[in-house]
């Protein structure tokens, strides 16, 4: 990496704040169908889905952005940090949870 | 010479690194937290194995952030369609598809997981100049969602003939 005021061709920092982007997407995308989910299940875990869902979408974006900074700012770029991979992986793993516990209690409520 | 002291004794400021994750976070976010939760934090934020062999190119490094966060986007589509699937379709019987969109909820949760445990022994092959780790997974998800596509349209067949 000798290039001091190169652009980097392959648009690595661009194309990784953008999928941190989309991600935030999909979890607002999530968040919106838990809402719809429990309204019309009156289901207080998809409820609190909802509610988790719509500040760690807020988060992921906020994430996207810093990253995006921290990228374009430094000439050899900063790497992530493992705490919020993890935090993402865990966040996916619980919301799936409190989901299939949605689902379970309002099919056995019928 | 008010200045001159004050610009004596106030500490330099800090250096901006390229590498955050030696300096930051250790002390400055793990201050004032309990032990065992400061240490959890450290050992989250900055698990021992990120600081050993060396640091791979940051493109390999970027790209194998993205392909964490692709298989985070699987896993969050799958609970999507787990929860559309539960709340938008009339197909009878109902247990089935409850069946299956809870299936796909596990699902979910696995894949969640498996995104991180994947970028973990990527890095870590990454840093010690090892051949990436070969894994299954990409397989299984073809293989499950073949499973679930294939039970759904058994059973709108079946809901069809039924009518």
């Amino acid at each position: 990496m000798s290039g001091v005021s190169l652009r980097d061709p392959g648009l690595q920092p661009e194309r990784t704040a953008l999928s941190w982007h989309r991600t935030g997407w999909l979890i607002l995308l999530n968040a919106v169908l838990a809402v719809r989910t429990a309204v019309s299940n009156d289901s207080l875990g998809l409820t609190m889905m909802a509610f988790v869902l719509l500040p760690a979408s807020s988060a992921v974006f906020l994430l996207g952005a810093h990253r995006r900074r921290a990228l374009l700012e430094y000439q050899t770029p900063s790497c992530v940090s493992a705490a919020g991979m993890l935090g993402l992986a865990v966040l996916v793993f619980v919301v799936a949870g409190v989901g299939f516990a949605g689902i379970a209690l309002a099919a056995l409520r019928k | 010479m008010f200045l001159q002291r004050m610009a004596r004794s106030s500490p330099k400021p800090a250096m901006r690194t390229k590498h955050p994750p030696e300096n930051i976070s250790e002390r400055d976010l793990c201050k004032g937290l309990p032990k065992s939760i400061g240490a959890f934090a450290r050992w989250a934020s900055e698990p021992a194995w990120r600081r050993e062999g060396s640091e791979p190119d940051y493109r390999f490094s970027l790209a194998n952030e993205r392909t964490f966060l692709a298989w985070i986007r699987t896993a969050l589509a799958v609970l999507a369609a787990a929860m559309l699937l539960e709340q938008l379709t009339k197909i009878e019987p109902r247990s089935a598809v409850v069946t299956v969109s809870l299936v796909m909820c596990v699902f979910a949760a696995a894949l969640g997981m498996l995104a991180y445990s994947k970028w973990q022994a990527n890095e870590q092959a990454m840093r010690h100049g090892k051949a990436l780790p070969h894994s299954r997974a990409i397989g299984l998800l073809a293989v499950l969602i073949l499973a679930a596509s294939g039970s759904l349209a058994t059973l709108v067949l079946v809901d069809l003939i039924a009518q």
